[in-house]
């Protein structure tokens, strides 16, 4: 049986009194082990949203943001909802609050009070999880900014939340660190069952989830699987989003008269439908 | 820092030849000495060893220099999140902050602001505004702004592109180029995209673990994706789905396609090809 994790129920919200809202009326249902893309140009209201779901910001009303059953609106469920829900942020270099690989994944665990023993059991096993065991010793500051987000994840893992966010994690990273991030997080899924909220401007990031949420002035403009996402091309380029490169090319080539059957995410889709074309030509 | 427990050799035994009026990208992957090969363009650091020359100012290991001011007008560096570095009250303000520095007065200063406004795409209103108060991508403009103001002849780009989305990254690589050709300008980009360096470069240069990898132009860079794999980098993806396409098709195709056009154009013909 698949169990809601998240449930955000007609959630609007403005920073100032008489400011413009920048969230309006979102409906969300997030499943456990799902993972889910949130995209959207900058200013679209995917980080506020994010904010929610940890309780760093706090509904009006009761009922409208539910995680595990726990509505945020009362106090006393903030700080258990903030152990269940672990956020990553952009900048590795404002996570690192400690000077040892380990202190700093300690950091978390020392604030909610877990005994010592354990909590060096913790820290291994996180450490483990994002394939840094062997830095635990290393001063973070020296570590590469994949690195870095990796000991951040390690921090909120040890923690053992059931949902992950990550808030544009990866967008100051270069290739290769965007890619040790995604293949430890995309691991944390699969084999933990943590649930993954990935929030990006990158559609590239998100061909893989089970539910890309798309976002464009404070609204959920498309929500589905990617496949049934992508189709939706316009409403994706107007949400100020780039369609990832197999997309694009299919798209030209569709406006060019040739027909496809399926939307094409990855290469190696593309290269099949080709091959298909040419088969039947 | 030579002499203290930080010294690390960041740079070996670079050689590098740019023309006037050329665009150069250059990659590697983060720690291979991109930024510390830019910071020596305008002086911010000084080579232990060797010598660069920026038009006629010569910047020499171990000696003493005075043409750091020239050299700064004449260079102009935009460094990541340039956004970060703005300080003053109105965007007027802080796009005089060079100028004046460099010796004009107020009236000289404010009128070349208004020269610089449209080339970064602003306009007026916002001259009396707080920084602050702007969207992500117009503080990143103003930044730029004020850069341009002091009319450089050579445009250093650190990342220029990191951290917007989509639409703001296009539209900043647009402007840039867009300010080479019309400004005439001499451009240095230190870029993660390799789409970037294919679309816009002249030349292109790798760093590899304070090296040079490999330099020359996008065609032979980007011909070989081993060599770049085994330093973390990769091809433009225009290049990977060449190549995936020439293996499935058995043919060969181009090795300048670095545009979704020509890319199209290709694979149209291939599909076109056998069509009897």
């Amino acid at each position: 049986m698949i169990k809601e994790l998240i449930k955000i129920n007609d959630l609007s919200f403005k920073y100032e009194e008489d400011g413009e809202e920048v969230l309006r009326n979102i409906d969300l249902c997030i499943c456990e082990g799902e993972w889910v893309s949130i995209v959207g140009h900058n200013g679209s209201g995917k980080s506020t949203l994010a904010k929610f779901l940890n309780g760093l910001l706090i509904p009006y009303k009761p009922n409208v943001v539910s995680i595990e059953g726990l509505d945020t609106v009362n106090e006393e469920n903030i700080w258990e909802v903030r152990k269940k829900v672990g956020m990553v942020f952009q900048n590795p270099d404002n996570q690192m609050v400690a000077t040892t690989v380990q202190d700093d994944v300690a950091f978390g665990l020392e604030n909610i009070g877990v005994p010592q023993g354990e909590m060096s059991a913790r820290i291994d096993w996180a450490l483990k999880r994002v394939n840094m065991e062997s830095f635990s010793n290393y001063e973070p500051h020296r570590l590469s900014g994949g690195q870095k987000q990796r000991i951040a994840i390690a921090g909120i893992l040890a923690m053992r939340p059931s949902v992950l966010i990550l808030d544009e994690a990866t967008s100051m990273l270069d290739p290769m660190g965007r890619e040790e991030v995604l293949d430890t997080v995309w691991k944390l899924c699969k084999d933990e069952g943590i649930t993954i909220i990935n929030i990006t401007h990158d559609l590239e990031e998100t061909v893989h989830s089970d539910k890309v949420i798309v976002m464009k002035k404070g609204t959920i403009s498309i929500q589905g699987d990617p496949q049934e996402v992508f189709q939706h091309k316009e409403k994706l380029t107007e949400a100020g989003l780039e369609l990832p490169f197999p997309l694009q090319m299919q798209n030209d080539l569709m406006v060019k008269g040739y027909k496809f059957s399926t939307a094409c995410l990855t290469k190696e889709d593309l290269v099949n439908e080709l091959w298909k074309l040419k088969s039947k030509i | 820092m030579p002499n203290t427990p930080f010294e690390h050799q960041a740079l070996t035994n670079i050689n590098l030849n740019i023309k006037s009026g050329q665009f150069v990208a250059i990659i590697g992957h983060t720690g291979s000495g991109k930024s510390t090969i830019v910071q020596h363009l305008n002086g911010l650091l000084k080579p232990t060893k060797g010598s660069i020359q920026i038009g006629d100012i010569v910047i020499e290991a171990n000696k003493k220099n005075k043409d750091f001011k020239k050299l700064r007008q004449l260079v102009g560096m935009v460094f990541q999140y340039p956004e970060h570095q703005l300080f003053d009250e109105t965007v007027e303000k802080d796009i005089a902050f060079g100028p004046l520095n460099f010796g004009f007065t107020k009236e000289e200063a404010f009128k070349k602001v208004l020269d610089v406004l449209p080339l970064v795409k602003l306009g007026n209103e916002v001259l009396q505004k707080s920084p602050f108060d702007l969207s992500g991508g117009q503080k990143r403009r103003v930044a730029i702004a004020g850069v341009l103001v002091s009319k450089p002849r050579v445009l250093v780009l650190d990342e220029p592109t990191a951290g917007l989305d989509p639409v703001g990254r296009k539209q900043m690589m647009e402007l840039f180029t867009t300010l080479h050709k019309k400004e005439k300008l001499t451009t240095v980009l230190v870029t993660h995209n390799m789409e970037f360096a294919a679309m816009y470069a002249d030349l292109v240069v790798v760093m590899d673990r304070s090296n040079i990898w490999m330099q020359g132009t996008p065609e032979e860079i980007f011909k070989s994706p081993e060599k770049l794999k085994e330093i973390g980098l990769n091809v433009p993806e225009t290049v990977q789905l060449a190549m995936m396409l020439e293996e499935n098709f058995k043919t060969e195709l181009p090795k300048n396609l670095f545009t979704k056009e020509s890319l199209l154009n290709s694979i149209t013909m291939l599909l076109e090809k056998e069509k009897i």
